[in-house]
């Protein structure tokens, strides 16, 4: 048995058998066939490892007539290693021997070869290593066809295992299979982990070193609140997480009785709960778990994985069926496209960037893509009429910026108007607070807005420059270091002394132990992940302003994260002492 | 030079190209052992290259300034030799 700790992205527990990908494509399970097979299968070798050389020498051909010798020489390196005897004895010793298939033969065969240049550790290992992964991409793919795509013939229950999972990747996952998923890297913030929380499935993300200890087919033990991994669990250890998923269903009911409940302090205050839906099939979730709106209805999942942009129709439907659901009286806010940087689309073509959070992206690339941008706009307008919508601007970070947002929005209404289509006039025009430029600026921009939401994420990596995903700066990146603290109360003191309603989405606002800060800050309306709602409230019922001021003024005068963190624990444990988490 | 056996040829070179026995000179010397009539094997120390493949070529690892033998042995080989030096031997790479 083997235990390994990351960071608990999604909350949840699942034992299932691995499937394992990574960034170097397919991890092949371990895999023998019966001796009267082998002829064939060395027969398959033969033809794979023939194919894919002569793939390498059209290439290096096309390259060369293309551009030029140098870069057709890479390919012919590639035929040579594909077409190399010794190789291939190797191979088929190895089939011979232990009745592997072809493709765990080849596998076995390159990675040893893989794992000799690493060990080595020198540079020239180190440029020529992805020459050898490309090369058992190559063969593998000969082997195995359209077969090659792992995630999509996940037909049985599966825990995916990966070095890093794109937001697209997860998008895909068919949430029926895909029971849980672990990866190497990445932090408890990033849009997988996100996503992994929207789809509502247990994750856990920067392990480490994990890949190499797995093969496909092993049960496996995910537990999403510790963040924990499990290889190769004991009878026992299987037992106690057996029964645990069976008391599970059981717990995530204990706040059912508060659905109908207010979200009040002890001493009558109100503070709206709001719920975060990326798919328009959650906001179902959001009124079952008593939110009392959507305060943030991500866009993006209408890019993703597509090879043209969503038409207006398209952006259409999802908004009204998410109002249709919400009804008259909760509100829906709607984010316009915060694509860019890790979430790419194939369809917008994006360029290569040196610094892509500080590149082009969001409401950025919308500016400079206004057909795009006027799209979803008129979608949203024209979906107005069907409940209480209102429009909000991600990454905005200068005021030109949001002075243009809205003479688009001005111009679209027009654009309708003279068209003769339905669409609510005066619809509430809002912007994140999610750069600390903005954050700063907060009171004149809200001199143009109905509503701020600060976006907690980006404001904690933008303010601290440490990025989110990468685990050797991640204790660098938190909610609570006091540079953020001071934005935040800043921003939310200018909503009250200006009018403005001031929302607080992001992963901080989903944890209970940011929620009496945030309310001593001044904040009513926290808008998180519709399974949190229920908990959040709870706490909420559970303290008075008085006490979330106190704590506030006492956090604010800290001078470490570290020292707010361990304050805010001890204070959560007052507020809520019969919780023994 | 030094010959060990009849119709074997030993030399030493010095690795000058400042990145080393990368891919592009170990594939030109791999495509031209693949043409002599002779075996050719590479020597880094005790690790030992068949000069014919390419996985062995740069499984040596062979950075600027490692010194390598080269051995030729069979048909030609003292004629062939030379050749393979000279692509130890080239400051850039070779064409």
């Amino acid at each position: 048995m083997d235990i390994k700790h990351g960071i608990p992205a999604s909350p949840g527990i699942a034992i299932g058998p691995a499937l394992v990908l990574d960034t170097e494509g397919v991890h092949i399970p371990r895999r023998t066939v019966p001796a009267d097979q082998i002829p064939g299968e060395l027969a398959r070798l033969q033809s794979a490892l023939h194919q894919a050389t002569e793939d390498s020498r059209r290439r290096e051909q096309e390259m060369t007539t293309r551009l030029g010798k140098d870069i057709g020489k890479i390919f012919a390196s590639h035929a040579l290693l594909l077409s190399d005897q010794a190789l291939r004895f190797d191979i088929e010793m190895l089939m011979r021997a232990e009745s592997y298939s072809a493709e765990y033969a080849v596998s076995r065969c390159i990675r040893s070869r893989v794992k000799s240049l690493d060990d080595t550790g020198n540079e020239i290992a180190q440029r020529i290593r992805a020459d050898f992964i490309d090369v058992e991409k190559q063969v593998l793919h000969r082997l195995l066809g359209a077969r090659s795509d792992s995630l999509e013939i996940a037909t049985q229950n599966v825990i995916v295992l990966a070095n890093d999972l794109t937001p697209s990747e997860t998008a895909i996952f068919n949430t029926k299979t895909v029971q849980a998923f672990a990866t190497e890297s990445g932090g408890a913030t990033s849009h997988t982990a996100i996503l992994a929380g929207a789809l509502n499935i247990p994750a856990v993300v920067g392990l480490g070193k994990l890949l190499n200890d797995v093969s496909g087919g092993d049960i496996v033990i995910i537990d999403g609140y510790e963040g924990l991994i499990i290889l190769e669990p004991d009878e026992p250890t299987l037992e106690r997480y057996r029964e645990r998923l069976r008391n599970e269903t059981d717990s995530t009911d204990r706040y059912e009785s508060l659905r109908d409940s207010e979200a009040m302090t002890k001493d009558g205050v109100t503070v709206r709960l709001l719920g975060n839906i990326e798919f328009p099939t959650e906001a179902a979730a959001c009124i079952e778990k008593g939110a009392s709106g959507v305060g943030l209805y991500r866009t993006e999942f209408l890019y993703v994985n597509k090879t043209t942009d969503p038409t207006e129709e398209e952006h259409f439907q999802a908004y009204r069926d998410v109002l249709s659901v919400m009804g008259s009286n909760r509100p829906v806010v709607i984010r316009t496209l915060d694509l860019g940087a890790d979430k790419f689309s194939p369809a917008s073509g994006t360029l290569h960037e040196r610094n892509p959070f500080l590149g082009l992206r969001s409401v950025r690339l919308c500016l400079q893509n206004r057909p795009l941008f006027k799209t979803q706009l008129r979608a949203i307008l024209r979906a107005s009429c069907f409940g209480d919508l209102r429009i909000m601007f991600p990454m905005i970070s200068t005021v030109l910026e949001l002075r243009q947002c809205l003479s688009l929005v001005r111009e679209v209404e027009e654009d309708l108007q003279d068209a003769g289509i339905d669409y609510k006039p005066n619809v509430p025009v809002g912007t994140m607070i999610e750069v600390p430029s903005a954050a700063i600026m907060a009171d004149v921009l809200a001199k143009q807005v109905s509503f701020f939401s600060i976006g907690t994420n980006d404001l904690v990596q933008y303010t601290l420059a440490a990025d989110r995903n990468n685990e050797t700066v991640a204790n660098l990146y938190s909610p609570v270091d006091p540079s953020v603290l001071r934005l935040i109360d800043s921003v939310s003191q200018i909503g009250i002394r200006q009018g403005i309603e001031v929302n607080v989405c992001g992963e901080m606002s989903g944890e209970p132990l940011y929620t009496p800060l945030l309310l001593g800050m001044g904040i009513r309306q926290l808008s998180a992940t519709p399974r949190k709602i229920p908990e959040i409230k709870h706490l909420i019922r559970s303290l008075t302003i008085s006490d979330a001021v106190r704590v506030a003024q006492d956090a604010l005068q800290m001078e470490t994260a570290r020292e707010v963190t361990s304050y805010l624990r001890g204070q959560l444990r007052r507020f809520l002492p019969d919780d023994s988490e | 030079m030094t010959s060990i056996l009849p119709n074997q040829i030993r030399r030493t070179v010095i690795i000058v190209n400042p990145n080393g026995l990368h891919m592009r000179p170990a594939t030109t010397f791999a495509q031209l052992a693949a043409n002599v009539g002779c075996d050719i094997t590479v020597w880094h120390g005790e690790k030992r290259a068949n000069g014919k493949s390419l996985w062995d070529l740069i499984g040596l690892c062979a950075l600027r300034g490692t010194e390598l033998t080269v051995e030729a042995e069979g048909p030609d080989a003292e004629t062939a030799i030379g050749q393979f030096v000279d692509i130890l031997a080239s400051p850039g790479d070779p064409e």
